[in-house]
């Protein structure tokens, strides 16, 4: 089971019937369990691809699986149970707060997808410890909360139908750097014990390359690339992506420029601290 | 989706394109006013002729403005029929066609056929217009030919002056929706805003807030794109949460359209306030003396449209007087 992308191409309409074409050609398969993370410059298509793993977009040529449903669907066929199997956590989910109560927003999900407000209640419960909402927060209106406050609230919405795919829209956008640290580490957290298949669409190299497994790189509505971060970050065409590197490899790689030290593929500020110290300088 | 025009505007370059904003609303009023004075079916059918040639000038395609007619077809028709049947209260009016019509049990069942047959078929068909004057069109041949089992008789007869009053009426309705939509195919919704805030110029004097108001015009126009992009968001944000409106019985709809008018809100709000405040910083005062960037100035073809639609008003006014007389 999984994601399956065949040959799927996406074009815009524009004023006077010129069609963009958003992505093109994509071939992908996300499986159950992986961390994969999407990058690519602004209008490299990215949110285009993503959107179609939730049945939001279908696709101009090609076709997508998901969970053995196929799009672009018949026109009998319901697309709510399609969408059950992928919580997508948009940019600045923050907005799609709307209930007198946290709690009430966080069951809107569940109880959408055909959950008894009880059996609603408890995974809204579970979802908001899960990302550390006290309940306290959960009787308070959703717009008297802070931003940090709300965003998580809005993941909660999401954690609480309980997907099987979790597809993450740049999350740590506006967030502050310790904000951003948290809600990271939460994706994480979800993966790892819940075995949940995350991914994850961002700017920022220092997240991809502590965090994904697998790395997507998109250029222009095509997969330049498709592998894990040491291929990607150490290739010989990586002037090519127009990409940043993460700060600890570059650390790393001024280290070994400057003092000398033997070069060694690193991506978090934690393991240089420990290389370093096994080095014994 | 950065560009998306708003309103019917179609980018041209015709002359239209660049008369003043100002002299079109003039002239469109001017002409609707003109095209209401006239009373004979031969005049409408010049005025007609003239708004024909106008339109075909202008280069606007003419697909557009058929489309633009479509959501009228229905009226359109309905004043046809009425007008037909309607028969005639003068003397002089000479009928042109009689038949026996009946209302028949053989008549009626197929013209209840044809109804569902129509309906069942309607999605399927290009060309709904014709299929629908086609439509319309047997309910009366069908009377009109079936007279078998037990029947309700009628005499139909259609007399020319219905037929002209007829014809008249739905020209005048035509002329305005061309004019109406001339306007507003060729001129930006900020011109539009500009040339009445030009034309109310006159009302300050007695203290009616006219830059406000087309401040406020121009505000809501530029909006509309920025709200509809935010809305397109939301309604993407609540899909992924199982919002889905074509799958869900009606009490779910109604939580459903509150989870997106609430955010909605929310978010204009926001953009409202941050609007304010980013005008407040670049010093906008209400109430102050302010400077345009383009400033509308008439040209010799400005001032020359206006003679012509005047004209035609004069003449109008004049045959509805009686001063002049055309024997139509």
């Amino acid at each position: 089971m999984g994601i399956l992308f065949k040959d799927v191409s996406y074009a815009y309409k524009g004023v006077k019937d010129d069609r963009f074409e958003a992505i093109n050609g994509i071939n992908l398969k996300i499986k159950d369990g992986e961390f994969v993370a999407i990058i690519g410059k602004t209008g490299s298509g990215k949110s285009t691809l993503v959107q179609h793993m939730n049945a939001l977009l279908q696709p101009s040529k090609g076709t997508v699986e998901i969970y053995g449903n196929i799009l672009p669907k018949k026109r009998k066929q319901k697309i709510g149970p399609i969408r059950k199997h992928v919580g997508l956590v948009f940019q600045f989910p923050e907005y799609q707060l709307f209930e007198y109560t946290v709690l009430k927003d966080i069951m809107f999900g569940p109880k959408n997808f055909g959950l008894k407000e009880e059996e609603a209640e408890k995974k809204a419960r579970e979802a908001a410890k899960l990302v550390g909402l006290g309940d306290e927060i959960l009787e308070r209106s959703p717009f008297r909360i802070s931003g940090g406050q709300m965003r998580r609230t809005a993941i909660a919405g999401i954690l609480a139908m309980e997907p099987h795919v979790l597809v993450l829209d740049e999350p740590t956008r506006g967030l502050d750097p310790q904000g951003a640290k948290e809600v990271m580490e939460l994706f994480n957290k979800i993966h790892e014990e819940y075995n949940k298949t995350i991914v994850l669409v961002s700017h920022d190299m220092n997240i991809v390359s502590k965090y994904a497994k697998r790395i997507i790189v998109l250029k222009d509505g095509k997969i330049v690339f498709d592998g894990n971060r040491e291929e990607l970050f150490l290739s010989s065409n990586f002037k090519d992506f127009s990409l940043e590197k993460p700060l600890a490899l570059e650390l790393m790689e001024y280290l070994s420029e400057t003092l000398n030290i033997p070069f060694k593929p690193l991506f978090n500020e934690e393991d240089i601290i420990s290389y370093l110290k096994e080095l014994d300088l | 989706m950065n560009n998306i025009v708003i309103g019917q505007y179609i980018p041209g370059n015709s002359w239209i394109y660049k008369i003043d904003p100002r002299v079109k609303m003039v002239a469109l009023i001017v002409l609707m006013v003109a095209t209401f004075l006239l009373n004979s079916f031969y005049l409408m059918l010049i005025m007609f002729g003239l708004m024909l040639i106008m339109f075909l000038t202008t280069r606007v395609p003419f697909l557009k403005m058929l489309r633009g007619l479509k959501p009228l077809m229905f009226l359109l028709t309905f004043t046809f029929v009425i007008q037909i049947l309607g028969g005639t209260t003068s003397e002089s009016a000479k009928p042109l066609f009689t038949t026996d019509m009946f209302l028949s049990a053989s008549s009626i069942t197929i013209i209840a056929l044809i109804t569902i047959i129509y309906f069942a078929l309607k999605k399927y068909i290009p060309f709904r217009v014709i299929w629908f004057f086609i439509f319309v069109f047997l309910i009366f041949f069908v009377q009109a030919v079936l007279p078998y089992g037990p029947a309700y008789k009628y005499t139909l007869t259609i007399y020319d002056e219905a037929l002209l009053r007829t014809g008249f009426l739905v020209l005048r309705i035509i002329i305005i929706v061309i004019l109406s939509s001339l306007l507003t195919f060729t001129t930006m919704p900020t011109d539009i805003t500009n040339g009445i805030e030009s034309l109310l110029k006159p009302l300050k004097i007695i203290r009616f807030p006219v830059s406000e108001l087309a401040m406020m015009l121009s505000l809501t126009l530029r909006f509309i794109p920025t709200l509809l992009d935010e809305a397109n968001k939301i309604i993407k944000a609540q899909a992924s949460r199982g919002v889905e409106l074509s799958e869900s019985k009606f009490k779910e709809k109604i939580t459903q359209v509150v989870s997106l008018l609430i955010p909605l809100f929310v978010v204009s709000f926001k953009r409202a306030e941050d609007m304010a405040n980013a005008m407040d910083v670049r010093g906008y005062v209400v109430g102050a003396n302010r400077t345009k960037i383009d400033v509308m100035r008439m040209r010799f073809s400005d001032y020359f449209s206006l003679v012509v639609v005047l004209g035609i008003l004069t003449v109008t006014i004049l045959l509805r007087v009686g001063v002049i007389n055309v024997p139509l």
